[in-house]
């Protein structure tokens, strides 16, 4: 998973420790994020893809999974991001820390339906950043704003599979690509490592 | 969350002229992406033209400079909807027609023929248009898929990208990515206050070379015009007929030949134009302006060469 987090480069300290701490508790969850935040930019994409996205008049925000804002300072391109991130239909979390005061126009969009099942505004404190965050990627995976299946996995299989997937979708509407996706998410709904692993993150 | 742990920031205004309809892009695919566009700034819609944009005439071009001339103590920036026939124009048109700006006029538009992509296309165009014109470049610029190009630099693109554009290096004035990165060095920077042109000459003749060419015929076509543009791009040297045409039938009239692919000296008589650094669309809004303004074939001559809103390309 993917996630594009933004934040004040100049805020203080305090604040560059919790932007640190909003960083550190997404990568242990296995998600690659990229940051306005120095030497964040873009970390992880080959340079032939950024190439590609380039000549594609792609945007970056559409080759991520969710947008993640600290808004406690105020951000001149949140706006923009939140825009952006909508139109392209991408979950969209805002954080803001306990006690300050969050951009009124946020709210209006609140009560857009569509904009509500994707935009998360959320308070927090220390202490319960990293249960927000974890909340958030899991709604990313199964509730609204559900991820959609955008990264390319290059696959080498024998004949012999390549046979019994051909049997297995034929006269279904199941894509070789579907069956094998819903065979991951069901071993993914049974593991249960897995789900200790991503509830203790 | 309490009302009270919100607070209001005033937001810049925009003004986004709409001048185009057809049944590809209807009234709600702009309707729809306002309460997007409105996260980012004030946004007033003024709608201009509801005729598809391949119809717009020199007559358009001249009105939506007005407009926007009329408003530009009013907003911050400006974003024109506009459909892809016919935008190199209008936006060259605008850039000749309103000079030293001091904000920015976005045109955008929508490439993809697909209903559903269509819809993310033209809010995403908007939008990056939306936060440029907050910028107050003082520019006419288009913005399509990630790129913020020059209009007057700018050719249409021939690949499947939503790139609908292209521009030399000269006339990229900045990139999106996770945010719209403006390229400073490359923005033209004019002096003097913002000014309205009310005049484009359209008694202007367009010559496409071809071997068909019926040069007698022509000789009346340009009877009473006051100029004439030839497009010379597909040739590597002008026909003997038409220098001599040019030469006795065109002796008093500014004549300006576009090709951009010129190597050698060309022997040309001396009122003629050679224009190679400038598409052709704006070679013909240029050449429109310029013979709305200068008085004798002279003037157009030096007035064409002048880089007047940055459409030179170096």
């Amino acid at each position: 998973m993917r996630v594009y987090f933004t934040a004040d480069n100049q805020a203080e300290e305090r604040l560059q420790k919790t932007f640190s701490q909003i960083i550190d508790t997404l990568n242990d969850s296995g998600v690659l994020v990229m940051s306005n935040l120095a030497n964040r930019n873009l970390v992880g994409w080959p340079t032939q893809d950024l190439e590609k996205i380039e000549q594609s008049g792609e945007s970056m925000i559409e080759k991520m999974d969710a947008l993640i804002i600290e808004g406690t300072r105020p951000l001149a391109e949140s706006g923009y991001l939140i825009a952006i991130a909508l139109a392209h239909h991408k979950p969209i979390l805002y954080l803001c820390l306990k006690d300050k005061i969050i951009n009124q126009n946020l709210i209006h969009l609140k009560k857009d339906h569509q904009a509500a099942k994707l935009l998360n505004l959320e308070y927090y404190t220390v202490k319960n950043l990293n249960e927000i965050l974890v909340e958030f990627l899991r709604k990313i995976e199964t509730g609204e704003g559900k991820e959609t299946p955008n990264i390319k996995f290059t696959l080498r299989i024998t004949s012999r599979i390549e046979r019994y997937l051909q049997w297995k979708t034929h006269n279904t509407r199941l894509t070789k690509a579907d069956f094998l996706r819903e065979l991951i998410e069901g071993l993914i709904d049974k593991d249960k490592d897995y789900q200790n692993f991503a509830d203790k993150e | 969350m309490t009302a009270s742990n919100f607070m209001v920031i005033p937001r810049k205004k925009i003004i986004l002229f709409i001048c185009h309809q057809s049944a590809s892009l209807r009234p709600q695919d702009w309707q729809e992406p306002m309460a997007d566009l409105n996260i980012i700034a004030d946004v007033e819609p003024v709608l201009l033209f509801t005729q598809p944009s391949a119809d717009l005439t020199p007559q358009t071009w001249f009105r939506l400079a007005k407009e926007i001339y009329q408003r530009l103590n009013k907003a911050e920036g400006f974003i024109v909807l506009h459909g892809i026939d016919n935008i190199l124009y209008t936006s060259s048109a605008v850039s000749f027609l309103l000079q030293n700006l001091n904000k920015s006029i976005i045109f955008a538009g929508v490439k993809s023929d697909q209903p559903d992509s269509r819809k993310i296309e033209i809010r995403a165009n908007l939008i990056n248009a939306c936060q440029t014109a907050t910028y107050k470049l003082p520019e006419v610029c288009l913005m399509f898929g990630n790129r913020l190009i020059r209009a007057s630099q700018s050719v249409e693109s021939n690949d499947a990208s939503l790139n609908a554009f292209n521009a030399p290096l000269s006339g990229t004035l900045g990139r999106i990515d996770f945010s719209v990165r403006i390229y400073d060095k490359a923005v033209f920077n004019p002096k003097g206050k913002p000014k309205l042109f009310d005049s484009l000459n359209e008694k202007i003749q367009t010559i496409t070379l071809s071997p068909l060419i019926d040069y007698k015929n022509l000789a009346s076509q340009i009877a009473d015009k006051e100029g004439i543009v030839v497009n010379a791009n597909s040739y590597r040297n002008l026909p003997t007929e038409l220098i001599n045409f040019l030469s006795k039938k065109a002796a008093d009239l500014p004549v300006v030949i576009w090709n951009q692919s010129f190597k050698d000296p060309l022997f040309l008589p001396k009122n003629i134009i050679t224009i190679q650094n400038m598409t052709w669309p704006t070679t013909v809004t240029k050449f429109m302006w310029a013979t709305g303004v200068a008085k004798n074939p002279k003037a157009v001559k030096e007035l064409m060469a002048k880089n007047i809103a940055g459409e030179i390309i170096s």
